[in-house]
């Protein structure tokens, strides 16, 4: 799932949560807010590890593979004549092409990550270097010699260890750190007025109850990750504000509804006291401020109606919006969108052999598949497959453009010259769980059996990943067993293969092709001339026996 | 001669002016078990009353000589401070009960007829 598509999923929630706090901020307890923000939060950080957001945000092409690589086979018309109540199909030449969607490998990084790298690195120092160079300063605040912060102190132990110290740098009492917290008050409070100072103290130890440092760490991540979408920006600050209300109102719980006015009297003679005539006077927080005043005259007593209309209306909005952005997000990944758009092509398929029930009697349907044919290796080329194993090669593969083998060491070695000389190529490590994701999904070549190949992929095997200059790729799935090819071809070419597992041919294959097929195994020693040649002549009468239209002879 | 020092720097201060002129490995043992600092802070402290010109060091051992007087010695009033807080960028990263910005006088009184008129 590409970050760009868990950010708008995740905004479509946030902004459901930013209408409903719009309306009710002063009718619900701050509880619910910070709720949802929570699970605005886990939309945003969770679905991704790092990892994954390098290898598939690649938004753009990510976007535009999904338009442009299912290739749309037009059916060919003309191919079915109806004659009497028998269908007669031509040999197929033009096979469908089964729908592709090209996994992105991890060592693809696109213009799109550096660009989402930049601004993320901007972002976090923008958080990170203030906050370093004021921890210097907070560092220098010296103990208070106070009575009543040490017996309130006392009175009020948390199972993290506390400090309460004074700092002369500090317009505003402040709380900092998450595992070791330090409450720091500023020099000019009146340490005299003991009511609004147990006030200030319920409110910093609030916060460090709740970890609201810590919130406010995972929310500046969030932001950071996601700095490209204003909306995770507005939930930041939103959320920030929701942090402060909820404490207050915590405070408010715990000293009665009566002290509301002397509480919010407090928080502006605290505001007063920060005064000098200074140009940078936001409106921002202007606002913000009144909406905490408001919100702190208007807290009322929780009743079982208000939190019956809270629980269910923060049920109702994570229901309807978080699961239905869920649900787009899940149809929206790179991997799940080809099924939308392969579905037609397959159709296409399917409507040329709309006719099919009477000729599928005939038993000739075969021809209108795919032609791909594997022999199973149980059954039909156990003998081959034996002599690969026993030969310094774990695989081998031909087309009409190149000849490839897969070494003992799994590397991959490529001849473009019938097998005069060979070159080593790099392959780009694939991540196997996605692969197998996308597998399931693609299902790109008929004939394995897909369990089997999930539960290798699913214990741990390797896949290795090669893409070719005309866009034909190959997938190896490596494990102990030994090696299986998966071929991507965008159109259709004739190969034949060997592997671990089987024998493969794709497409329809001339005898000529099949015996270099088999030459090469000759001359790499994988057979001896008269087992090759027996080999040859088998395949060759199964195919004419079994598979008229799938030898073209030249 | 006046200065004007914060308290983190009066505290370095005072340690030269009961106990003279200090190693500042020793001052940071003292500030350590008096004050709770790490040596850390206590060097950087240090280091700004050499910038001021509040003490002096001399070779070896980094001795620290306290240059200003108990009574030259002056607190920051609260009004400059902040203002020089202010300057940078406000720290995102903590729980502060106000604000960073701060509000103007007819913000306040509007902000308190608000509290008279809900009450």
């Amino acid at each position: 799932m590409s970050l760009l598509q868990i950010s708008i999923s995740a905004s479509v929630f946030i902004l459901a949560v930013i209408f409903l706090r719009s309306l009710l901020i002063h009718k619900l307890p701050k509880m619910t807010f910070m709720f949802l923000w929570g699970v605005a939060l886990i939309q945003l950080l969770v679905p991704v590890s790092v990892q994954s957001q390098f290898s598939i945000f690649t938004a753009a092409e990510h976007i535009s593979g999904m338009y442009t690589a299912p290739k749309v086979i037009s059916a060919p018309e003309s191919s079915t004549f109806i004659n009497g109540t028998t269908v007669i199909m031509p040999p197929i030449t033009e096979h469908v092409t089964a729908p592709i969607m090209p996994l992105k490998t991890a060592s693809q990084i696109s213009p799109f990550v550096w660009v989402w790298f930049v601004g993320f690195t901007m972002c976090a120092l923008f958080f990170i270097i203030p906050h370093l160079r004021y921890r210097k300063i907070y560092k220098m605040a010296v103990p208070i010699r106070n009575d009543f912060i040490r017996k309130w102190q006392l009175s009020n132990l948390l199972w993290r260890d506390v400090q309460i110290r004074q700092l002369d740098y500090i317009s505003t009492p402040l709380t900092y750190g998450i595992f070791r917290p330090v409450v720091l008050l500023p020099k000019n409070l009146d340490y005299d007025d003991e009511k609004q100072l147990a006030l200030i103290l319920t409110h910093e130890f609030t916060h460090i109850k709740r970890f609201d440092t810590l919130k406010k760490w995972i929310l500046a991540t969030s932001v950071c990750i996601h700095w490209f979408n204003p909306i995770v920006w507005v939930m930041y600050i939103l959320a920030n504000r929701d942090i402060e209300l909820f404490c207050d109102e915590t405070v408010i719980r715990k000293f009665g509804e009566n002290m509301k006015p002397s509480y919010a009297r407090a928080l502006v003679r605290l505001e007063e006291k920060k005064i000098g005539l200074s140009p940078m006077i936001s409106s921002f927080s202007k606002n913000s401020t009144e909406e905490r005043i408001i919100s702190i005259m208007k807290i009322k007593r929780i009743t079982i109606t208000t939190t019956l209309l809270a629980i269910g209306l923060a049920a109702c909005v994570v229901v309807i919006f978080a699961t239905s952005a869920l649900d787009k997000t899940e149809s929206a990944t790179g991997v799940d969108e080809p099924i939308a758009y392969s579905e037609p092509s397959l159709y296409q398929g399917a409507i040329t052999t709309q006719i099919v029930p009477a000729l599928s009697q005939g038993g000739t349907t075969t021809d209108l598949m795919p032609h791909d044919l594997t022999f199973n290796k149980k059954y039909d080329v156990p003998k081959l497959i034996d002599s690969l194993m026993a030969s310094k090669y774990r695989a081998v593969y031909m087309d009409n453009e190149i000849y490839l083998r897969v070494m003992m060491d799994n590397t991959v070695q490529i001849s473009k010259d019938n097998g005069a000389v060979w070159k080593k190529y790099d392959t780009d490590e694939v991540d196997a769980k996605e692969f197998a994701k996308w597998l399931l999904i693609n299902d790109p070549i008929p004939g394995y059996s897909m369990k089997e190949v999930q539960t290798r992929l699913a214990n741990g095997a390797e896949v290795k990943h090669l893409v070719f200059e005309n866009v034909k790729e190959m997938y190896f799935i490596i494990d102990r067993n030994g090696v299986q090819i998966e071929l991507v071809q965008p159109e259709k070419i004739s190969s034949v293969l060997i592997d671990g597992q089987r024998m493969m041919i794709t497409s329809a294959i001339s005898a000529q092709m099949l015996k270099s097929f088999y030459d090469l195994l000759v001359s790499n020693h994988i057979l001896s001339e008269t087992l090759a040649e027996q080999d040859y002549s088998e395949r060759i009468n199964y195919l004419e026996k079994n598979l008229p239209n799938f030898i073209v002879t030249k | 001669m006046v200065m004007k020092l914060f308290d983190s720097e009066l505290n370095i201060m005072e340690i030269l002016w009961t106990e003279g002129d200090t190693p500042a490995k020793r001052i940071a043992e003292i500030a350590k078990e008096k004050v709770g600092w790490s040596k850390t802070t206590t060097y950087t402290i240090i280091k700004r009353c050499l910038d001021k010109g509040a003490i002096e060091r001399h070779e070896p051992n980094f001795v620290c000589h306290a240059v200003v007087t108990r009574e030259q010695a002056q607190e920051h009033e609260t009004t400059e401070l902040i203002n020089k807080m202010y300057d940078g960028a406000p720290d995102r990263l903590i729980a502060s009960l106000l604000g960073q910005k701060r509000l103007s006088t007819e913000e306040i009184s509007r902000l308190k007829r608000l509290i008279d008129s809900m009450e």
